[in-house]
């Protein structure tokens, strides 16, 4: 068989032949018993051991773990990421409840230094607080607006929560003016910042470092213990042991070696470690010591 | 939404709409055979399994920049020959490891047992053409290697190809025909030292 003949073989295999090369091919025997020839090497090319189930479906599990990130409109946000915008909006919440609370100190202790002047400079005075007041609540409104329109309902829970807070702020704005003013720092200093720069992570995801892991985990942990933290997420991963409250925490997109995904955040109180874990092979990840 | 019976065009769509369902029925439907892409270029079954998860991954990230221009079958094949390639790169800067004795070694399988059946001895045979074909591809450089795996196995026509790898088709032609040459000279001597080996030394 020369070459002309195989090269015709091939390409007759593969389908690339015009009709009239095809029907020369087709008279030639030589060329017709190295096409079976080749037929014989692609079935043996093709004859590969069938992959496992196992592996099959950790690949698509891995896959769509990816895809729940990635692909998902927000409506098909995965759970954890869901409960951290409803953190989120706690937060917010929280942080315009005190920048209430801390703007009306202030308000109150001007008004209570003003109290010794003459009436016409008290009275501009309380004007310019009472436009400052008004402004600085303006403001802790606007906070708690900002969240998400898809965590709304909490949004309106938190400004309640703001509301409440701002409740007893009027009872005790009369007798702790010097408290309500550290609290206008506070207020002062987180306004200044994004929440997400002054927590070291953005609490909506994904973490991006071992630092940011262990931030987040502590964040969730204090946010437990003020009975305000998320939905334990659901798993079959058991960590530490089954017996231990703390072990899971939360869910959170990761970005590990380029690539985002999903992770189950873990805390070992015995060790004070964080942890992200896969959530399809209970692996850890990462892990970090908890701040 | 049921996605059983749907054209891969389809379950694109739905999938880059966010269908987790549609992105599902696309991954288990096409791994299979991106394994078995992984298994020819990357040469064993566990760097399959890490390229062929690791292909699905590209997949899925890249999905949406998945345009339709040609079939998502071939795209996905593409990503699975990329993928494998990247596997057997890094499995090339590992150092390598000599298996001394065990039961890993079936090269050169001869324990001078009998095969108790005939289906026994077809199992044998299909392994040993199996390994054969392994080493025969483990041999041809990858010039060649490529071209016929992503044809053969893949099912990606000559176009395709020349697209995926960046040549001429006419390379593409001549480098498959080429390649399945050296494969089929390769299997030839395996084939005749088989022959020898079951009918034993020649008497003298």
């Amino acid at each position: 068989m020369n070459d002309d003949q195989f090269f015709l073989a091939n390409a007759y295999l593969d389908g690339e032949l015009t009709d009239e090369e095809r029907a020369t091919a087709e008279t030639d025997p030589v060329v017709l018993a190295a096409v079976e020839e080749l037929r014989g090497l692609q079935a043996g090319l093709r004859d590969v051991e069938p992959p496992s189930e196992l592996s099959r479906q950790r690949a698509v599990t891995a896959a769509l773990d990816l895809f729940r990130v990635t692909a998902s409109p927000p409506a098909h946000a995965f759970a954890g990421r869901s409960n951290n915008n409803q953190s989120y909006s706690r937060y917010l919440g929280i942080a315009a409840a005190v920048l209430a609370i801390g703007v009306l100190g202030v308000f109150l202790a001007n008004a209570t230094v003003n109290m010794g002047g003459d009436d016409e400079d008290a009275a501009e005075a309380e004007a310019t607080n009472e436009v400052v007041a008004d402004e600085a609540l303006e403001s802790a409104s606007r906070l708690v607006e900002d969240v998400d329109a898809e965590a709304q309902a909490e949004s309106a829970s938190a400004s309640a929560t703001a509301e409440a807070a701002d409740s007893v702020a009027g009872a005790t704005q009369l007798e702790a003016a010097p408290a309500a003013s550290i609290f206008a720092e506070e207020a002062a200093e987180d306004s200044a910042a994004p929440l997400s720069d002054s927590a070291g992570f953005d609490p909506n995801g994904p973490l991006t470092d071992p630092t940011q892991l262990a931030r987040y985990a502590r964040f969730v942990q204090d946010q437990n213990a003020l009975g305000v933290g998320d939905i334990t997420p659901e798993t079959s991963c058991v960590f530490p042991d089954a017996d231990n409250p703390d072990g899971i925490i939360d869910s959170i997109g990761y970005v590990l070696d380029g690539i985002e995904r999903e992770v189950l955040v873990a805390v070992d109180p015995d060790t004070g470690q964080a942890f992200a874990l896969d959530p399809g092979s209970c692996q850890i990840l990462v892990e970090a010591p908890l701040p | 939404m049921s996605s059983t019976g749907q054209t891969d065009e389809q379950l694109v769509a739905a999938a880059q709409g966010g269908d987790r369902a549609a992105m599902d029925q696309l991954l288990r439907r096409h791994y299979d055979r991106v394994h078995a892409v992984c298994r020819r270029i990357a040469g064993g079954t566990r760097d399959a399994d890490d390229a062929a998860q690791e292909a699905m991954i590209r997949v899925v990230r890249n999905l949406d920049r998945f345009d339709g221009r040609s079939a998502f079958g071939t795209w996905v094949y593409r990503i699975a020959t990329n993928t494998a390639l990247d596997e057997l790169r890094k499995r090339q800067r590992r150092p390598h490891l000599q298996v001394v004795s065990g039961t890993d070694s079936h090269d050169d399988r001869d324990d001078g047992h009998e095969p108790s059946d005939e289906l026994a001895h077809l199992r044998i045979e299909s392994v040993a053409d199996r390994l054969a074909i392994d080493r025969a591809l483990a041999d041809l450089p990858e010039d060649f290697k490529l071209p016929v795996v992503m044809r053969d196995v893949g099912d990606l026509d000559y176009a395709e190809i020349a697209n995926a790898l960046g040549i001429p088709i006419g390379t593409v032609k001549s480098r498959i025909a080429r390649g399945r040459r050296i494969l089929l000279e390769q299997l030839g001597n395996h084939e005749r030292h088989s022959q020898r080996q079951t009918e034993g030394p020649p008497n003298t």
